[in-house]
């Protein structure tokens, strides 16, 4: 597509001018480079529209037409504490996408986890950071990818020591601050043979703050590692977020990963795992609750390229007022892939007559000796459940409460980390009191 | 599992016997001339005796297919069709709508008979099915005519419903699949030559079941028949439909519509076992078998329920819909779709619920063999104002062998919380231990596959009437013989 042409469209402009900035000087040649190949596969591929399968139920319209501006460096006194999942863990602060060195807490981590930004990366880590997923691509290609490259200021790379297994997690804390601001921010996380972390995601804003951001996490298991990666999307309510989580697992490794998402006016996260070997497990869970005009899309993509390996996934929404949810998952399963196990459920929960769901669970499957199922379903709270309550003399909006609770706690039950079941449980309790129970413009 | 010598001589001698529909007819045909140009629309046109409005609303057709781009969204794959290098008409010749079966090619008569379908009357089961057969591009023979048009059925061709029920006709075509509702269905407006025409009166419970048998038989000729079903308040029909096509290499075309309506308490029952020429074993020639079938129940407690037995075709894609628009109207859609060889099938249904109180049942059955890949899609849209709505959709997919494959792609769309939607879907292959199970009490492992497939589909085909049922079993079994091995 021309780039002239395309120049037109506001947050194209905004695409261009994160071209001409170089937050690291001369030695930010690499990420420069990074930075025009995405350009220009971004505007190659064109603006995701519902004209592609996998954007057809999310439309970047609007967001296109948004003008959005380069972050200035912005000093943020703290963490938005009360935003943020409260585990007690060694926490990497980003602030717009670029790492803040004193909003960070990495005096209690580990020493056999390694954290560097894009100023202490390696040539390795750089050539490691290079490396594509082997993942099959829609036909569409990736455009959050691309537009991430994009706007790249900056890059986390984490790297779990071979064999190194730690109990305590390590918390990475996103925040977006400022007017109109746009950013994006990459992780990547490269989880040695036999290794054991769980890595906790936290994106907020500053109050008040309207941002766009743009989040990829590549991640690459070793054989036999277990990784949790679990995450709170929970960004102002003006914001936009779209994630991109690739995830290549490798031979009797474990993924583990759970995305709450709560915030923003606009959301997708989108996750693709490639099971690249047997003996993997793989679980891709997640909950959202969306209320207002909130528009929330989890699409997810598991990829089943070797023999005799599990994945699971669980998704479910509530959505209320004129929230829209969208669920696209797919079970893709190669010739290889014989005695693989596949298990996909969405289910959503529609409260007003005005929220609406788009599910769309997919199968592709090419092998004969799999055993794969899938189910949805989508309805509101059954009349009997709630009947039942009240005649134990509970009111009718507690009885609410309880069944919403129970209905979402269902779906965090799979998150195979105690301390963080705990934590996200707490955390989505108060999100619901807060969002749908106790506003002051009671239905 | 091996292959001992016994299957394979078995295999072997099937794939002469395979498609026992192969056999051409050699009859003297009437064809226009290849391509497709307003003056080939006017020519049919005039062939047919067609009202003005007939005429334009064809070119109006053409004139959008013209803007139109021919999708490829489906997962299925196939050479780029030439549609100027198509007969868009084809007849027999010296059929000026004979007024009795006596006046019939007996060629055709011929052809008929070899396919199982009995024209002659007096051969027909005690009288309890109506057959209009479809020769290439027109109608031949509709048989007991007189005794439903005593009770007050319409069942003729549809170019001759145009000429005697000009009013009925200009009333429903393309209201339920408007002319410029997709690609081959545009095509099929402009181009259509024709099919069978169906209305029952009010109150009137249909006391046969109605038929229509399709035959592919000139080459490079592409078939676009158009059919329309009319229930008017409270009547019930029944209505079968068969294909069958020459073996050829060459690919055909065939791109029909269907459109039913069901008024008030109307209900109608649409069965289609497909079998039209799929192709050799590696996939040269067959049918391209692109159809738009849509049912609209209008009215209030209107019913519209398809059950299709696909087995032919090269490439199938279709999607057998209904719109709920009548309250506590109810939607239902029973599938079984069977792909062995080359074959592709991207198959499924769309239940658009806009009426309260509105039920569907999706059931659909998938098997897979050889290099075959079978998908289905499937749409459940249940709009604001469709409170109370219900679905259930069931999917299960079978796979044969370790080189085919089978999807699932449903598409759940609510927009009112008071619905309830649900979708189950499972793949898996016939178990070493069904097949032990079978074999072990001295089934060959033919006769096992057929009996375990058989009863995977066993809620399909419990919908299909007697006449079919027996044909459709038996066509399961050969479909998938030599998949095993």
């Amino acid at each position: 597509m021309n780039s002239s042409v395309e120049s037109i469209v506001p947050f194209n402009q905004f695409i261009d001018s994160a071209q001409g900035d170089h937050p690291h000087g001369n030695s930010g040649d690499w990420l420069s480079e990074i930075k025009e190949k995405g350009r220009i596969e971004f505007y190659k591929l064109g603006w995701p529209s519902p004209k592609f399968e996998s954007w057809r139920y999310t439309n970047l319209n609007k967001l296109a037409k948004t003008q959005f501006f380069l972050p200035q460096d912005m000093e943020l006194a703290k963490l938005p504490y009360q935003d943020i999942l409260p585990v007690d863990a060694p926490k990497i602060a980003l602030v717009n996408g670029k790492f803040n060195r004193e909003l960070s807490d990495l005096s209690t981590i580990s020493e056999g986890i390694l954290v560097n930004n894009f100023q202490g990366m390696s040539d390795e880590q750089r050539a490691l950071f290079s490396l594509e997923n082997p993942t099959t691509l829609p036909k569409e290609g990736l455009p959050v990818k691309a537009l991430n490259d994009a706007l790249l200021s900056d890059v986390l790379f984490i790297e779990i020591r071979p064999g190194w297994q730690s109990d305590v997690p390590l918390h990475i804390v996103s925040i977006g601050c400022g007017d109109h601001v746009g950013f994006s921010s990459k992780i990547f996380v490269s989880a040695g043979e036999n290794s054991h972390l769980d890595i906790v995601e936290s994106h907020a804003g500053e109050y008040e703050s309207t941002y766009f951001s743009s989040c990829v996490s590549n991640i690459d298991i070793k054989a036999g590692a277990r990784l949790g990666h679990y995450k709170l999307q929970n960004d102002t309510n003006t914001s936009t977020h779209l994630a991109l989580t690739q995830t290549s697992i490798e031979a009797d490794a474990a993924y583990d990963n759970f995305v709450m998402s709560v915030g923003g006016i606009l959301s997708r996260s989108e996750v693709r795992s490639f099971i690249a070997a047997s003996g993997v497990e793989c679980c891709v869970n997640g909950a959202y609750l969306g209320t207002l005009n909130q528009h929330m899309d989890n699409t997810t993509f598991i990829e089943h390229a070797a023999e005799g390996s599990k994945s699971r996934e669980v998704f479910k929404g509530v959505l209320a007022d004129h929230a829209k949810g969208v669920f696209q998952g797919k079970i893709f399963v190669h010739p290889e892939a014989q005695k693989t196990d596949g298990y996909q459920m969405n289910r959503a929960l529609l409260l007003s007559d005005k929220a609406e769901i788009d599910s769309k669970p997919e199968l592709e499957i090419y092998a004969d000796d799999v055993r794969c199922s899938h189910g949805a379903t989508v309805g509101e709270l059954e009349e009997e459940h709630l009947f039942y309550l009240k005649a134990r003399g509970i009111n009718a909006e507690s009885a609410r409460r309880l069944l919403v609770e129970a209905y979402i706690g269902e779906v965090i039950d799979e998150i195979q980390s105690q301390s963080i079941k705990e934590a996200l449980s707490r955390v989505a309790s108060d999100l619901l009191k807060k969002k749908l129970f106790e506003r002051c413009n009671e239905r | 599992m091996s292959i001992d010598a016994n299957t394979a001589e078995q295999v072997k001698e099937l794939e002469v016997d395979k498609y026992k529909y192969g056999f051409v007819t050699d009859i003297e045909m009437e064809t226009a001339p290849k391509g497709l140009n307003e003056d080939i629309i006017r020519f049919i046109s005039a062939k047919k005796e067609e009202p003005y409005w007939l005429l334009e609303w064809r070119l109006k057709a053409y004139r959008h297919w013209l803007t139109m781009e021919e999708p490829d969204w489906a997962k299925v794959g196939y050479d780029k069709i030439d549609y100027q290098d198509l007969h868009y008409y084809a007849a027999p010749k010296n059929i000026d709508r004979p007024k009795s079966l006596d006046e019939v090619d007996p060629e055709l008569l011929k052809t008929y008979e070899k396919l199982g379908i009995p024209l002659k009357e007096q051969e027909l089961l005690s009288g309890v099915v109506a057959v209009d057969a479809v020769f290439d591009s027109v109608s031949v023979a509709t048989t007991y005519k007189a005794k439903l048009t005593e009770m007050g059925v319409i069942f003729c061709s549809i170019s001759e419903a145009v000429r005697e029920y000009p009013e009925i006709v200009e009333k429903y075509i393309g209201s339920v699949v408007p002319y410029s509702d997709n690609y081959f269905a545009t095509l099929n407006s402009a181009v259509f030559t024709d099919g069978s025409f169906v209305y029952i009166p009010k109150g009137l419970r249909c006391p046969m079941e109605l038929s229509t048998y399709f035959r592919i038989n000139a080459e490079n000729t592409g078939q676009f028949e158009r059919t329309l079903i009319i229930a008017d308040e409270g009547a019930y029909v029944s209505y079968l439909e068969g294909c069958t096509a020459p073996q050829r290499d060459e690919n055909q075309l065939h791109a029909a519509v269907v459109e039913l309506v069901a008024l008030d308490n109307a209900e109608i029952k649409y069965s289609t076992v497909q079998n039209w020429y799929p192709g050799d074993e590696n996939g040269k020639g067959g049918i391209y078998n692109f159809v738009t079938k849509r049912g609209a129940c209008r009215g209030e407690n209107s019913k519209i329920s398809w059950t299709q037995v696909e087995t032919g075709s090269a490439v199938t894609w279709k999607y057998p819909s209904c719109i709920l628009q009548g309250d506590n109207s109810i939607g239902e859609f029973y599938s079984v779709a069977i792909t062995n060889n080359a074959q592709q099938a991207d198959t499924g249904t769309k239940m658009i619920h806009l009426g309260k109180n509105t039920r569907s049942t999706v059931i659909s059955k998938g098997i897979s063999a050889g290099r075959a890949d079978n998908t289905y899609r499937g749409l459940v849209k249940i709009m604001p104002k469709a409170e109370g709505a219900r679905n259930f959709t069931q999917c299960d997919s079978l796979l044969i062998g370790n080189k085919c494959g089978a999807h699932t792609v449903p598409y759940i769309e609510s927009r009112n919380p008071s619905a309830r939607v649900e979708h189950e879907a499972t793949t898996s292959k016939i178990s070493e231990d069904q097949m032990f199970y079978c074999m072990q009490r001295g089934l060959s492992s033919e006769a096992a596959v057929s009996l375990i497939v058989n009863g995977f589909c066993k809620e399909v085909m419990k919908e299909l009437p007697m006449e079919f049922a027996v044909e459709a079993q038996k066509l399961i079994g050969i479909s998938l013989e030599g998949s095993v091995g």
